[in-house]
């Protein structure tokens, strides 16, 4: 499991590189092909044992996170999201302000607020980098420099907590299994995508580079099971086992796999449960407007928190999902 | 330790009001061999004496204690409410770690937040009603009343700032301690008691008690105080541009023109800041000891104060407490 180191790297939508390094430099070895697409896609195919159909997996490498978008006069930086983040998750955070730049979100005293005038909106907040004024800060910092959490992983009893859990999880579930299979009966491609969070960018060219004949977008979706939630509304709760989804936004999952991915799991005894919310999309729904239309299925880590600086995944749901990737691949069934 | 590193010492120690014993026991254990007498006071007060038995008595108050918060309701599946201690801005905690001080030893939490995916557009505020913590490990072990602390690692910020939680007032406990020890170096023939004080954040009796028990002619309360805010509210205060000396009602116009004095003998940078009623400081309560105390305010200037990332700067807790070593030489 690389879930920690991946997790502590930075890889805002846009700005992979690092992510790629550090997968690529691994998994190299144990590819047959491997190569960086022109949008930063890393593709790694393992050669099958039949060379008549091929399975792609996907897995996107960015996170979300800031940008620079504005220089004020005291010094300090305003910000805006990079994918799906809200405000209120940033308020009170360190923040590394492109490679070496430490920044704090700092917020209005509690004691020199007016009630209900300090709302918490992206124009309201700055970082502070220390900077006296606008011209110290301009020598230091551009405009369009990415902002990006620094939470450093953690394991507490069976949980995991961190950063860009989603989706260096679904990265790190590629790593092991391409780690642990022998020859596998069909071409199975790792793709390690970019720029998901911004409109399932990368995705949009992997297919055609590989020409797959079903794709399983390995994920880590959000987890609803915390006290302020009813029950009806959670989508997915963490120790089950991976969420299997039949349908998100801009896609009804291929029910042939979906019913496929569900037989597996029983068959193999793998806990698993169903994605009972329809919300949200993943790269599935790219690989099906891809080429002549990918058959596409998605399989998720559950993940409570995520799109914030510190989400919390359960280590059970992370090896089970692992054990079903790895079986998929292994007995090629989803192979239509 | 360096200044830097006695600040991110503090910042890490684990203290809200009324539960302040690790914190008193680390900077006692810091404060070794400088001082002549050390004492924990039955309050939980740490008074460390130099010279004492002179008739001139001083006291340097800093309080030790910080915001925080604790388990006000336990919930089902290992979450748990909480309640603030001090003045919490809880939306500045959301998505951070915390730490749970149980009876069976500290547990790893999460304030956890909702993906925006599950909530829509529908934008809750965040309040202590329906903020929640995700209890990670344990959380058999958690009961109602355990503290709850923020877990913030304290950072550098270009070399010469520090960031994290607490510095208000542990930055005013780094300017008392090296005061104390450069007062070594001094002769003065006052006593001076350094106080590090607990229960400053929920106007609780910690200065006020062992002020009244050292019975003392004069008081510096050393603080931390708003830095660059704009408002007529606050004075103009500017991070990095020396200790802030406090002039209004709680504090003694002769005391306070004689650190005014001292610091520009000395060229020591200083900022003056209006206190027009309360201070907010304990020298609200200390000055009213007994048949009153004449009293001093001595503030680090501080930016996002009682924000997980409160920022300070080393030169003003260098400056401040060279500044309050020599008044004391001076009384």
């Amino acid at each position: 499991m690389y879930l920690k180191e991946l997790s502590e790297i930075s890889g805002i939508s846009g700005q992979e590189k690092d992510v790629r390094a550090y997968i690529s430099e691994r998994i190299a070895p144990l590819a047959d092909e491997i190569w960086t697409d022109p949008l930063g896609n890393l593709i790694a195919v393992k050669k099958g044992r039949k060379g008549d159909k091929r399975l792609l997996l996907a897995a996107h490498m960015d996170e979300v996170g800031m940008m620079v978008t504005r220089i004020n006069d005291d010094g300090t930086l305003s910000v805006m999201p990079v994918g799906g983040l809200r405000p209120e998750v940033v308020v009170g955070k360190q923040v590394m302000v492109g490679d070496a730049l430490i920044g704090v979100i700092g917020f209005k005293p509690i004691h020199l607020q007016k009630k209900d005038t300090e709302k918490i909106e992206w124009s309201n907040l700055r970082v502070y980098c220390g900077f006296a004024n606008k011209e110290e800060a301009k020598e230091n910092v551009k405009i369009g420099t990415y902002v990006s959490f620094v939470t450093k992983f953690s394991e507490n009893g069976v949980f995991f907590s961190g950063k860009a859990f989603d989706d260096r999880g679904g990265c790190s579930v590629l790593m092991d299994v391409i780690e642990s299979i022998d020859t596998p009966p069909f071409d199975t491609i790792f793709s390690f995508v970019v720029q998901e969070e911004t409109g399932l960018r990368g995705s949009a060219v992997v297919a055609e580079q590989v020409k797959p004949d079903v794709a399983i977008v390995v994920e880590t979706t959000t987890a609803g099971d915390v006290p302020e939630l009813e029950k009806y509304r959670w989508a997915t709760h963490l120790g089950d086992g991976p969420a299997i989804t039949f349908m998100h936004r801009g896609y009804v999952v291929d029910p042939r796999i979906f019913e496929r991915l569900v037989s597996l799991a029983q068959k193999a005894g793998i806990p698993f449960q169903y994605k009972m919310r329809t919300a949200g999309g993943t790269d599935a729904a790219r690989f099906a407007r891809s080429l002549y239309g990918v058959p596409s299925g998605v399989v998720s880590i559950p993940c409570r928190y995520i799109h914030s600086p510190l989400s919390v995944m359960h280590r059970d749901d992370y090896r089970y999902t692992a054990e079903l990737i790895k079986h998929v691949v292994e007995t090629g069934e989803v192979i239509l | 330790m360096n200044t830097t590193e006695l600040l991110k010492f503090l910042s890490r120690l684990n203290g809200p009001s009324g539960f302040e014993s690790d914190v008193i026991q680390k900077i006692k254990d810091s404060i070794e061999g400088d001082a002549d007498k050390v004492e924990i006071d039955r309050m939980g007060n740490l008074i460390a004496w130099k010279n004492p038995g002179a008739p001139s008595r001083v006291g340097i108050f800093a309080h030790a204690d910080e915001i925080g918060a604790v388990v006000s309701k336990i919930e089902e599946n290992g979450f748990v409410r909480i309640s603030p201690v001090g003045g919490v801005d809880i939306r500045t905690w959301l998505a951070h770690r915390v730490r749970i001080f149980t009876s069976k030893g500290p547990v790893m939490g999460v304030i956890g937040v909702i993906a925006p995916h599950l909530t829509g557009a529908e934008v809750k505020d965040h309040s202590f009603d329906n903020v929640f913590v995700n209890v990670l490990e344990r959380h058999e072990d958690v009961r109602v009343g355990d503290p709850v602390i923020l877990d913030v690692e304290p950072v550098e910020i270009k070399g010469k700032l520090v960031s994290g939680k607490a510095l208000d007032n542990r930055a005013g406990c780094a300017t008392s301690i090296k005061a104390l020890k450069l007062l070594k170096k001094y002769v003065h023939k006052s006593a001076a008691a350094f106080v590090f004080n607990t229960t400053e954040e929920v106007g609780g009796p910690g200065a006020q008690t062992s002020a009244y028990k050292l019975n003392l002619t004069h008081a510096i309360v050393v603080e931390t105080t708003h830095a660059d805010e704009k408002t007529a509210e606050v004075s103009e205060v500017t991070l990095g541009g020396g200790p802030v000396i406090g002039t209004g009602p709680s504090c003694d116009p002769d005391f306070t023109d004689l650190a005014i004095k001292t610091a520009e003998e000395l060229k020591i940078p200083y900022q003056i800041e209006a206190l027009p009623g309360r201070s907010g400081t304990d020298s609200d309560h200390i000055q009213l000891v007994r048949s009153g105390v004449k009293t001093l305010i001595v503030s680090i200037p501080l930016k996002y104060m009682h924000t997980p990332c409160e920022v300070v700067s080393v030169d003003d807790v260098e400056l401040s407490a060279r500044l309050i070593a020599e008044i004391v030489t001076r009384l």
